[in-house]
């Protein structure tokens, strides 16, 4: 019984992988069939094309990266290089990646917007601890004014919200993409906490009050005269906005 | 464990051609076998005497169908047109009657399980029982996407230039 011939008999007559004992039935099959003969030494042909093709990279010399003895030895030695090196490439990633998306999707970078946000930021991470988030209590007003005053560049004076029923509980530096910040925090009616966040700014030197909120907080950001202000509390914009006006009264009537 | 070395080294460049026959993009090509290398070491223990050489094409090729969904996903591909020229490799005298750009094309627009196959088994010349393990497939499968892919290279080469092709020695 012999078998028929079959495609893997011809991709192996292709490949020059013909057992020895198929092929002269092959070979009788493709004399009777010119057209199948001709196709198939077409495709022996692009058979060698390809690899030749390719064959270029197997001659370069392998990176130093790729010897397994180097790589083995970062294994043994623990995750650390190759962690270090996921880190920093999805840093890559996720940097380029934002960087990309920065129009889109990206609070503003510059203005009473930016201002706002870096309110909210520094709230979130300082209000909800009056005895750790400030740096200079309320008995050390002056130290404070005179410090951050030198710091930001601008004289700075401490709102009065007492008439609105807040009281002064300290103040510290932030950091910003636009330089040092002062904050200050208060207290007010059941323990609520409210910051005003302030700095020089580059743009929007002058700016009307706008509102806006981040989940349970609310703020309102303005600039006069070339320093910006941003007050952030969780209460409602009608229970800001005189607080606003407060402070807004006090530092244009320095 | 200076075994591995000796074991894996010698198929480097296999790899590394296959990677760049994928991608056609070098430094890409190489990430993935960097990558290639990092997983057969670190899962060297798992490998339960699996024949070497189609266990790491299998750990490459997979790598490389992960990055081709991840950049279709994207919907970023590099124009064909773009990435030849530097990032590929021209070899003087590759040309026996097929224009090397036909073949280039022709390759890329293959359904990708086709191309696997014909460069696992025409480039890499690796045997049949061992692509078939690589693309973890039957054999017989192998040989129908082996033989179909060929048809559909030859026909797409014979569709592009076709007196060139014609200029068989």
């Amino acid at each position: 019984m012999i078998a028929p011939i079959g495609e893997d008999d011809l991709m192996a007559w292709v490949d020059g992988r013909l057992p020895p004992e198929r092929r002269p039935l092959v070979d009788a099959y493709l004399a009777e069939h010119r057209d199948v003969a001709s196709q198939l030494r077409l495709k022996r042909e692009q058979r060698v094309a390809l690899s030749s093709a390719f064959s270029a990279v197997t001659s370069e010399p392998i990176p130093s990266a790729m010897r397994v003895d180097a790589i083995a030895a970062r294994h043994r030695s623990g995750p650390a290089w190759w962690h270090a090196a996921a880190a920093a490439f999805l840093l890559a990633v996720g940097f380029g990646g934002g960087w990309g998306l920065r129009t889109t999707t990206l609070p503003p970078q510059a203005g009473i917007g930016a201002l706002a946000q870096e309110a909210t930021y520094n709230y979130r991470v300082y209000a909800s601890d009056l005895q750790r988030g400030v740096e200079i209590g309320p008995e050390d007003r002056q130290q404070l004014i005179s410090w951050a005053s030198q710091q930001i560049g601008s004289r700075v004076a401490i709102p009065d919200l007492a008439s609105a029923g807040y009281r002064f509980a300290g103040g510290r530096l932030v950091a910003t993409p636009h330089g040092p910040a002062v904050m200050f925090l208060y207290e007010g009616p059941s323990n609520t906490r409210l910051a005003v966040l302030s700095r020089p700014m580059e743009i929007d030197k002058a700016a009307g009050m706008t509102s806006g909120m981040d989940g349970d907080i609310n703020r309102i950001s303005w600039a006069d005269r070339g320093i910006g202000f941003s007050i952030v509390a969780p209460r409602s914009p009608a229970d800001l906005q005189p607080v606003a006006d407060a402070i807004r009264r006090q530092t244009l009537t320095v | 464990m200076e075994r591995q070395a000796a074991l894996i080294e010698p198929l480097i460049p296999g790899l590394r051609r296959y990677a760049r026959a994928w991608l056609r993009d070098a430094s890409l090509a190489d990430d993935l076998v960097q990558d290639c290398l990092e997983r057969a070491v670190s899962s060297w223990r798992r490998r339960n005497g699996d024949a070497m050489r189609p266990w790491l094409y299998a750990i490459l090729h997979n790598l490389l169908v992960d990055h081709g969904r991840r950049v279709a996903r994207r919907g970023t591909l590099v124009p064909i047109d773009a990435a030849d020229g530097a990032a590929l490799s021209i070899a003087p005298e590759q040309s026996a009657g097929i224009e090397h750009r036909d073949l280039l094309r022709s390759l890329d627009a293959l359904p990708s399980d086709q191309r696997a196959a014909i460069l696992l088994v025409s480039v890499e010349d690796l045997s049949y029982a061992d692509a078939a393990l690589v693309l973890d497939i039957p054999i017989g499968t192998l040989m129908s996407r082996l033989s179909r892919g060929r048809d559909h290279l030859a026909r797409l080469i014979g569709a592009g230039e076709r007196p060139k092709l014609r200029r068989v020695k």
